[in-house]
Parts: C-alpha cells; sequence; structure tokens
C-alpha cells in the first residue's frame, strides 16, 4: 500500500517552518515567544509527524511553553551579537566558511546575495546581513513558497527547477555551516532557549538535505 | 532500560500462540486494518514490537503513526505473524525482538535516510508517495581516523557513497543504499548505523537463546531478501546485509547461547544486492576455524535440525570493531582447542612482517595505522622502534598501500589469527637508528632512510651531506 502525499502541502509546511526558524533567529522583539508558541501550535496540525525532527520538534515546543527563562534579548546578545567578548556563536555563514571556502568574508557574502539575485530577491537592508541564518532561512522559506506553487500548477519542470535550486542553496551554503553553528550553540549553552531553537532548526536542515535531494531524484528519473 | 511495547494484530492467532505472548502484550483486533490506533495502544513504551498479519501496509503511514506515538520508528521491530504459527518459537522469537528494540539507543536526523517506495512515472509526479525512512550510518568524526590516512569507508562502500577529501570523509546519504559494510569495515568503530548496533544484535541473540530453553540456532539474514521457512529450532537475525558480517560475526553467537550459526547469502533470499562473494570470504574463514577448533557441524551448510548442545557461553564484546580477536580467543577457550595459527584470506585478523633489510623505519604504515596496531616510537637513546600489536590489527591493508618499499618487500600482511601472538601482545618489528641534527640535536630521519636516499641520489654527496647535517628548521634558517 503506498500512501501519496499532498506535496503542495508539504512544501507550505516546509515553507512555514523555514519562515518560523528564521524569524526566530532575528534578534528578539517583545511578544517573540507568544508569536513562536502561536505559530508551533498551527505548524503542529500540518503533519509533522511524517518527518523524522518530529523529535526535536517537540522539545522545542516543551521549551517554548514551559521555560520563562532569562530576557531572550539578554541571551540573544549573548550568543549571537555583541556580547562582552564578541558574539559566542555568531549565526552568520562567512563566520563558519569564509576561511575554509578561501576569498573572505566579502566573497562568500558575495556568493549567498548572488543565490538571492539569481531568484529575484535581495536581502533586505535590515540589521542582519545576507548570509545570516534568518536571512538563509527566508530565502529557502521563499523558493519553498514558489515550489508549493508548482506543485499546485502542475508544471513539471517548474517543479524540478525550484527543488533544484533548493538542493543547490542548501548543499552550497544553509547546510554547509549551519551544523558546525548548532555544535557550537549546543557547546556554549546547553540548556538555553536559542540552543532548543538551533538544535531543532539543524535537525530540520539536515532533512532538508535528504528530502530535497531525493525528490531531485524522483523528477529527474521519472520516464 | 527503555521500556518496550508489544503490539499484536490479534486476528488468527489460536489459544496455544496467546498463551506464549509476555503478560504486557496488547492484542488489538484487525490492528493491521487500522494501524492509526498505534498511537492510542502504545501506553507509553519508549520502544515497540509490532506482530501484524499483513505486512503491505504504508512504511510512511505507520512510520508516522509510530512517530506521533513518540517512539523512533527506526527502533521498531516488526514481526510477520505467520512466524507465529508455531507456539514454541513465540516467546524467543518475542523475546529476541523486544531485546533488540530495548537496546536501541535513538536515532538522529543524520541517521534517517528517506526513501520512495516506488518509481514515479512523469505523469504520476503530482502523485509522489511519502517518503519512509530507513536507518543510514553516520560518522562519529571523533573517532574517525580519516585525518591519518585512513579511507576503508570509501574503498569498502559498493556504492561510492563515501569520498576522501583532504582528510576528512564526505559521506553522500542520497548515494548510500545502507548495507552496512562500512560499519563493520571502520577499523575505529567511527562508522555506527541504528539499525545494527553491537549491543541490539548481542541482546538478541542471548535473549533468543535463554526463552528458547533448548538448543538454538542463529541465521543472519537480511532485511530485503525473503527468508523461507527455516526447522522449527533455527531464529532468524535481521542485519542490512550479510554481506557486512565478518568470520568473528559468524562466529560470535555461538558465545552467546547459540548451538549452530548460519548466514543467508542474497542468492538465498532473492535480495539484488549479491554480495554472495564478499560472504563467502568470511564464511570461509570461520569454517578454517571452526574446522580448526572442532565444531564444523555448528556452521551447517543447510539449516537443518540441531544435534548439539550450546558451548558454554563466554560474555565477549562482539560485533563492535576490532572485536574479532577476543571473540577468536574466546572460542578457543570455549572449545579447548589447542591450535596456534589459523590462516586464510577472511581474516579479519592481520599479522604484519617486516624486512629489516628493505624496510626503511619511514614511519608511513605506523602513521596511518587507525587502529594503532603499528606504532612507531623513538626510545631515549635517539632509537625509533616500529612495534606491532595483532591484537588491534583488523587487516585493512592500508600498511601496504602506503608503503614506498612495497614493491621490495618491506612490509607484507599476512590474514591470520595468531594465538601465541595474541596472548604475547605488542612486540618489537623493526628499529632503526636515527641521524640527528648537528645543530639542535632532533631526530632528522632514520639512519637506514637515508642510506636508502643516498643509494638513489648515486654520487651526490653534498646533497647528501646537506640533508643529513641539519634538520628542516635549522636547514630554514642557516
Amino acid at each position: 500500500m503506498v500512501e501519496t502525499v499532498d506535496w503542495a502541502g508539504v512544501s507550505v509546511t516546509r515553507q512555514g517552518l523555514y519562515r518560523f526558524f528564521g524569524g526566530a533567529l532575528l534578534s528578539p522583539v517583545p511578544g517573540l515567544r507568544e508569536a513562536l508558541c502561536g505559530a508551533v501550535e498551527y505548524l503542529d496540525g500540518l503533519g509533522l509527524e511524517h518527518f523524522p525532527f518530529l523529535a526535536e520538534w517537540r522539545d522545542l515546543r516543551t521549551v517554548l511553553e514551559t521555560a520563562a527563562g532569562p530576557d531572550l534579548n539578554t541571551e540573544y546578545v549573548r550568543l549571537f551579537a555583541s556580547g562582552v567578548d564578541g558574539a559566542l556563536c555568531p549565526p552568520t555563514e562567512s563566520w563558519y566558511l569564509a576561511e575554509a571556502k578561501g576569498g573572505g568574508i566579502a566573497t562568500l557574502v558575495s556568493d549567498v546575495e548572488q543565490a538571492y539575485r539569481e531568484w529575484g530577491f535581495s536581502a533586505a537592508n535590515s540589521a542582519e546581513p545576507p548570509d545570516h541564518a534568518s536571512t538563509e532561512l527566508e530565502l529557502m522559506s521563499a523558493l519553498c513558497a514558489r515550489e508549493a506553487e508548482a506543485w499546485r500548477s502542475g508544471v513539471t519542470p517548474e517543479v524540478a527547477h525550484c527543488l533544484h535550486a533548493e538542493d543547490r542553496f542548501l548543499r552550497t551554503h544553509l547546510a554547509v555551516w549551519f551544523p558546525h553553528f548548532a555544535d557550537r550553540v549546543a557547546a556554549v549553552d546547553a540548556a538555553s532557549f536559542y540552543t532548543a531553537v538551533v538544535r531543532t532548526a539543524n535537525a530540520f536542515v539536515l532533512h532538508e538535505v535528504d528530502l530535497v535531494r531525493s525528490l531531485v531524484r524522483q523528477v529527474e528519473a521519472s520516464p | 532500560m527503555n521500556r518496550v511495547g508489544t503490539l499484536v494484530c490479534r486476528d488468527g492467532l489460536d489459544a496455544a500462540v496467546l498463551a506464549e505472548l509476555p503478560v504486557d502484550t496488547v492484542l488489538a483486533e484487525d490492528l493491521c486494518d487500522r494501524l492509526g490506533a498505534i498511537q492510542d495502544l502504545v501506553n507509553g513504551a519508549e520502544r515497540l514490537v509490532l506482530v501484524l498479519h499483513d505486512t503491505r501496509f504504508s512504511r510512511a503511514s505507520l512510520q508516522a503513526d509510530v512517530r506521533a506515538a513518540g517512539i523512533d520508528p527506526l527502533g521498531v521491530q516488526i514481526l510477520d505473524a505467520s512466524a507465529f504459527m508455531i507456539p514454541s518459537r513465540v516467546a524467543p522469537i518475542l523475546a529476541g525482538a523486544r531485546a533488540r528494540a530495548a537496546a536501541f539507543t535513538g536515532s538522529g536526523p543524520e541517521h534517517a535516510k528517506p526513501v520512495f517506495d516506488s518509481l514515479l512515472s512523469r505523469r504520476s509526479l503530482f502523485a509522489i508517495p511519502a517518503p519512509a525512512y530507513v536507518a543510514a550510518p553516520a560518522i562519529a568524526t571523533e573517532a574517525c581516523a580519516a585525518a591519518d590516512g585512513c579511507r576503508m569507508c570509501v574503498t569498502t562502500c559498493p556504492q561510492d557513497a563515501y569520498r576522501w577529501l583532504e582528510g576528512r570523509v564526505a559521506y553522500d546519504k542520497d548515494a548510500c543504499e545502507p548495507c552496512g559494510r562500512c560499519v563493520t569495515a571502520c577499523p575505529t568503530g567511527a562508522i555506527e548505523s541504528p539499525a545494527v548496533t553491537p549491543d541490539g544484535i548481542r541482546a538478541q541473540i542471548e535473549a533468543i537463546a535463554t526463552a528458547a530453553g533448548a538448543p538454538v540456532g542463529i541465521v543472519f539474514s537480511c532485511s530485503r531478501g525473503q527468508v523461507a521457512a527455516m526447522p522449527d529450532d533455527w531464529y532468524s537475525v535481521t542485519v542490512p546485509c550479510t554481506g557486512m558480517l565478518d568470520a568473528s560475526w559468524l562466529c560470535a553467537p555461538l558465545l552467546l547461547g547459540a548451538a549452530a550459526v548460519a548466514a543467508l547469502p542474497c542468492s538465498a533470499t532473492g535480495c539484488d544486492r549479491g554480495n554472495d562473494d564478499i560472504l563467502v570470504s568470511s564464511r570461509s574463514f570461520a569454517l578454517r576455524m571452526a574446522a580448526a577448533l572442532g565444531f564444523t557441524a555448528r556452521m551447517p551448510e543447510e539449516l537443518t535440525p540441531l544435534t548439539s548442545p550450546p558451548l558454554a557461553a563466554f560474555p565477549v564484546a562482539a560485533f563492535s570493531a576490532g572485536a574479532a580477536p577476543e571473540v577468536f580467543a574466546a572460542l578457543r577457550a570455549a572449545t579447548a582447542g589447542d591450535v596456534a595459527v589459523i590462516a586464510g584470506p577472511g581474516s579479519p585478523v592481520g599479522m604484519i612482517a617486516i624486512d629489516a633489510e628493505t624496510c626503511t623505519m619511514c614511519t608511513m604504515c605506523s602513521s596511518i595505522c587507525p587502529t594503532g596496531a603499528l606504532r612507531h616510537a623513538y626510545t631515549d637513546d635517539e632509537l625509533l622502534t616500529l612495534s606491532f600489536d595483532t591484537g588491534d590489527c583488523t587487516a585493512c591493508e592500508q600498511c601496504l598501500a602506503v608503503c614506498p618499499e612495497i614493491e621490495r618487500d618491506a612490509i607484507a600482511l599476512e590474514h591470520r589469527v595468531d594465538f601465541n601472538a595474541l596472548a604475547e601482545g605488542r612486540v618489537i618489528l623493526n628499529e632503526a637508528a636515527t641521524l640527528t641534527c648537528q645543530r639542535c640535536g632532533i631526530p632528522i630521519a632514520p639512519v637506514a632512510m637515508m642510506d636508502r636516499i643516498a643509494g638513489l641520489l648515486g654520487d651526490d654527496q653534498a646533497v647528501m651531506a646537506h640533508l643529513t647535517s641539519l634538520c628542516l628548521n635549522c636547514r630554514g634558517s642557516s
């Protein structure tokens, strides 16, 4: 017995998850925790039990619902922004990969911006740089939205095009550095609100790499 | 220990079978037709054994139901109720499955590989099935020896899922068809798969042997093939692929309470992986071991009813990286065998020999050795020694691949288990005096290596004098 899936719906769920994590990693504003709780409730109804990151997602929900915890602003600044001794875990791709990829920070950021431009996006002129986790997650969210549209319109090449773009961005950028970022957050702070957010986001991103690639394979192999 | 729930589809099971079920078993009518009810039936269990009559269910859907119940689907043991037609087999099969489920340590997103049950046509693209997930291996980077040059996973993987990149291994989960061969090939145990953990396999075999209360045979079978009916006293232990079994895996069940052991090749189960040749090599060595220690009858070609009682059980750390010497030594003790050496191509233990005449002591072999079986060290009087412990050798042959003097037979590896050498432990294979820097006094290189270079350079004494008088640092600053 084979159960078929509404892939447009799955894309919408993924779009929502990317937006959720992107929003959670922006510098906090009053009411963020409540907004995230509301989003969790909404996303819970979208069939997350189909995905292997459900356990991490549930842990995050527990953290959101139970722990008031320290002031999110203080925690955010300490971990991701300036802090006393500089950011402990900068949520930016260039911090993790600029050296390894060669060419320095400017080249890497330029690469990321080029990826945005390919799809007609540009990073908003905000406090977060283009290679910030929230910005990269937002791009993936936008790509998922286009993918959902393509599934609905029934245009196969457009679906394939969207999946290829997601696959490329994940494998070239987001999924390459995010696990290092998650490791660093876990090492610095094992029990904070942001640790739970980043751990869950990392599980989601890792799963995305596998899911998108296997979908690409399906589309490519279809006779 | 994880709390294991047992959920059985009640339909068609007679009273004799029901009497054999553990008291905490949850029996459900029509379970095969309403798998969504699992969430309401598991009663807070952390692990699950599921007994179903109809195994044509949607894996994706079942996994979602199990996940929603808070249970990791990659650790669920699913049994076909047709195996329960003989009441005496019920308790051992269930005990084994429950023990294996209980030993499951959980999986992470890195272990879950999405798979689609069928390939689609372009026309049906918009009805892509939901993906199910299978357990894939993951690399524990802190234990991986790729930085030292090890690339066993790269050379072993039949799907080229591993690539060696500048001292690290890149794993392509998408290319991987999880067969587990990398798990047993990895000399340091850095590659783990939640589908086949040493604790899980051990627990299952021990539980089967204990619950049966009579001699049992253990047959390793693969998770993709079809296992034909077997004699009542044989029980199946599933692994991702029987091509992953080395000779120590084939022997270890005998130390855990089994009276006999076998493994089904791909050709016997209809699996398309075609790993018969690999299994033949491992089995051939296991049979050599059996012949030398007098238990060939415990490794039958065909699954026949058992006649021998089990050996005395030995608690061995079987099924893990580097466990083979311990398994073989325990087997020798259990059978009171007095054979000293068993050699053959399938041996997962190796013995290194160094030709002191041609070895230049360049230490390439010891530098790449992932388990530290080959080691080099400087003594206080600046003597460079090369030592070897066969108990740490997994016969991976990577030392042979890097030896620059291999054509002059400087190093040789024999696939063999040498019980005297195992007992002896670490031995010095070669040693060489070293040249020291005339300025700072640190060792530059072994004399033997410099002699070899001098031989290759011929009469260029000026270059040799330059090379042998100062170390690299002092040469740079002179």
